[in-house]
């Protein structure tokens, strides 16, 4: 379980994120929707552990995530990726797994899991020919090279086409069959009524619904019922 | 097309004018005033980052030295206070790295050469600041050596400094040879044929093997000639009054040509050149 | 450990194929090779032929440090390369200590290439290798230590051009102060003792001046060899651990 108690982030003197508290069970895809600037990714680092909460707690598990042993389990995809552009896909995959203790990935599995996102054939090119939608699957692939229990996704399925989306799209769906725990950002909504068992919304940093879509969407479509709350509860 | 054409005309016409500017200016042949060296040494020093060998190397390569060939060449009135100028010069390269030895070592070959007033002295103080602090280069003992047989005849110091150079390591074995053996040389002026000699065989200054190889005729010339008196002498019971009563008694064919352009003159058996 | 090794080895593979690098040793090669064009005007002289083929391999090694240590932080805050990598059991200091030894042995490679040509140099020129150049080549090293530490110190709090201002600016202070506290020493006073703070906190590189050496063939005293490590591994470690204070504190 992912459990985020009473979770707050100040830089300087500007609040971005303010009292967060939700709970994320273990096998389930969870959508963190906002619009830009609303806090969604501010939190998602918190989570991973690129940056500590001014307030309150996130545990993983059972586990504090301010304990480096934790990040074994999780795999994390930032939000328009950049790598080391100077290697190749594979290399940056091999790199990404030898950072971890427990994983013992031939080059074959690597291959295996850039097969998976659709770029096997430019595993041996720089990265810095690489198309946006190929960097956003190399940065799927990275965040599940370690096989995680719990995968963190900022914008995945940004900058993808139609086809590149389905298929990111089934990844995680495989991913939820699997008993992985899912959790991602996004804006786009109607990616979301689709993927998520349970979705969480931000604004200004605060967090106005968290619960299933179902009990959200009410009948209605996610994105009406998004843009009224939001609406609603946005200072002028 | 006559874009493109243009466009190419415009280069050509901006290079050719900027290659023109500077083949105005160096027909124009533009003297910018000479300075001092403005910067201290010391200063230098402190902040070449340490690349004292290659600050020194380079400041004699690349000025130094043409600035000292220039300065031999000089008419000896502009000599004197170029002279002050070129010693803080090479006293400048000695304090940035005191061990390079080729501003001392070609300073002693060629100053002696010089018609500055006061070339032996500061060949002295240049050839003795060498051997005291520079790298191992036979060169700065031998050519202040020749210095003190030469110009100073003091025969003492001259031995001391062809014993430091004969022992000095990547010495020619034949300058070796006359270095260590100068004390035994019997006359004097068969130690200095044998310096010019040495000189002759080692140097790579085009000036001073010249130097070398004329006053080598110049000495083989005295030696021939007083070979020439003794004959005389012997046929005759006395000693010619001059060099033509040789050539009258049919001794030598012909008065020999000095290289210096001297003439000679014979007292008491003894070849001395005309004042 | 590992981790260090494994960033170590990414952050070297990263900066070897870095094509502007390959630009900094064909310039240094050049430069280099043309100490045979002052053999020639040396007629044969073989110091400065030392000297300029060393002060080569010290300059372009010194740039090459700049130019990879520069940015290396900075670039991966601003790039947020350094937010997959985070995410990753991988603590902050072990991004510092891999990204200085992958740089280092960056730094190494070019500066024992340039070191080998310049051995080819001597050896055409004077027909014997000059030894006591290969201990200046590991100075030089320990000193471009100093320098890298000092670069990812400064790229994890200012922005690449300053800190390349402010490392160039370190590196003449550290040439300078030996002479400028000798001559405050005459001076007495207060500016004696900003002279003498300034020397002892700032990197005093003299000690990894082996050039000298190398050129006049004079033999390195042992002791400055350890004196010389210590103080690199100290000064290093001392600026690795500051950067590793101040990365732990930077919000990303």
């Amino acid at each position: 379980m992912i459990a985020i108690k009473n979770v707050s982030k100040k830089y300087f003197r500007e609040t971005v994120v303010s009292g967060i508290s939700l709970a994320v069970r273990d096998g389930t895809v969870f959508g963190f929707l906002g619009q830009n600037g609303s806090g969604k990714t501010t939190t998602m680092k918190m989570i991973v552990g690129i940056t500590a909460p001014s307030a309150g707690t996130i545990e993983i598990d059972g586990e504090s995530t301010g304990d480096i042993s934790i990040h074994e389990k999780i795999g994390y995809m930032p939000e328009a990726p950049y790598f080391y552009d100077r290697l190749t896909g594979i290399e940056f995959l091999r790199f990404s797994g030898e950072l971890f203790r427990d994983v013992t990935q031939s080059d074959t599995q690597y291959e295996n899991l850039l097969k998976k996102v659709g770029i096997y054939d430019a595993r041996n090119k720089a990265i810095w020919t690489y198309s946006k939608g190929m960097k956003q699957r190399l940065g799927f692939a990275q965040a599940l090279v370690n096989n995680p229990k719990y995968i963190f996704l900022d914008e995945p399925l940004d900058g993808l086409d139609p086809i590149g989306r389905r298929e990111i799209k089934e990844i995680i769906k495989t991913l939820k069959a699997e008993g992985k725990t899912v959790f991602f950002n996004s804006h786009i909504l109607y990616d979301t009524e689709e993927l998520c068992d349970e979705i969480g919304i931000i604004n200004e940093g605060r967090l106005l619904y968290h619960g299933s879509v179902k009990d959200f969407s009410k009948g209605r479509s996610l994105e009406e019922n998004f843009i009224s709350l939001v609406e609603k509860h946005t200072k002028i | 097309m006559v874009s493109a054409a243009i466009r190419l005309i415009l280069i050509a016409a901006l290079f050719g004018g900027i290659t023109g500017t500077q083949l105005l200016y160096d027909a124009s042949k533009i003297k910018f005033p000479e300075t001092d060296f403005a910067i201290s040494p010391k200063f230098l020093k402190s902040v070449d980052a340490g690349l004292h060998p290659a600050l020194a190397s380079y400041l004699w390569l690349f000025k130094t030295r043409t600035e000292l060939i220039k300065f031999l060449f000089l008419p000896k009135d502009q000599q004197t206070e170029r002279y002050s100028r070129l010693s803080k010069d090479i006293d400048a390269i000695n304090t940035i790295d005191p061990r390079y030895s080729a501003p001392y070592a070609y300073s002693v070959m060629v100053l002696p050469a010089s018609t500055y007033v006061d070339r032996i002295q500061a060949t002295i103080d240049i050839g003795t600041k060498g051997v005291k602090q520079a790298d191992p280069d036979w060169q700065i003992p031998f050519y202040l050596a020749v210095t003190y047989h030469l110009d100073l005849k003091d025969r003492a110091n001259a031995a001391k400094y062809f014993d430091i150079a004969g022992h000095t390591p990547g010495i020619p074995e034949l300058v070796r040879i006359f270095a260590i053996n100068y004390g035994t040389i019997p006359s004097v002026r068969e130690q200095t044929k044998q310096i010019w000699m040495a000189i002759y065989e080692t140097t790579d200054d085009e000036t001073t093997k010249e130097r070398a190889q004329a006053y080598i005729i110049h000495l083989n010339i005295l030696d021939y000639l007083e070979a020439a008196i003794k004959k005389y002498k012997e046929r005759y019971g006395e000693y010619p009054i001059d060099i033509e009563n040789l050539v009258a008694k049919k001794i030598i064919p012909g008065i020999p040509k000095d290289p210096f352009g001297f003439e000679f003159k014979i007292i008491g058996g003894e070849v001395r050149v005309k004042d | 450990m590992r981790v260090i090794f494994v960033i170590a080895k990414n952050t070297f593979r990263e900066a070897v194929r870095d094509k502007i690098l390959y630009a900094i040793v064909g310039f240094a090669v050049l430069f280099i090779l043309s100490s045979l064009f002052i053999a020639q005007l040396a007629r044969g002289d073989i110091v400065p032929v030392k000297s300029f083929g060393l002060a080569g391999i010290y300059i372009f090694g010194l740039i090459a440090a700049i130019f990879l240590g520069s940015s290396i932080i900075y670039k991966e805050i601003e790039r947020r390369t350094l937010y997959f990598i985070l995410s990753k059991p991988v603590s902050r200091s072990q991004i510092i200590i891999g990204k200085f030894f992958g740089l280092l042995a960056a730094v190494a490679l070019i500066t024992i290439t340039m070191t080998i040509v310049y051995e080819c140099v001597v050896f055409y020129q004077s027909g014997s290798f000059d030894y006591v150049s290969i201990i200046a080549m590991i100075f030089q090293i320990m000193e471009e230590a100093i320098f890298i530490a000092l670069l990812i110190f400064l790229s994890s709090i200012v922005a690449p051009l300053i800190s390349t201002t402010c490392a160039i600016v370190i590196f003449f202070v550290g040439h300078i102060t030996t002479s400028a506290l000798a001559e405050a020493e005459l001076v007495g006073g207060i500016s004696y003792k900003f002279i003498a703070f300034v020397y002892y906190v700032f990197p005093n590189l003299d000690k990894f001046d082996l050039r000298s050496f190398a050129v006049h063939n004079i033999p390195v005293p042992r002791s400055l060899g350890i004196i010389a490590f210590g103080y690199a591994l100290l000064y290093s470690c001392a600026l690795l651990y500051c950067a590793h204070l101040l990365f732990k504190r930077r919000e990303l």
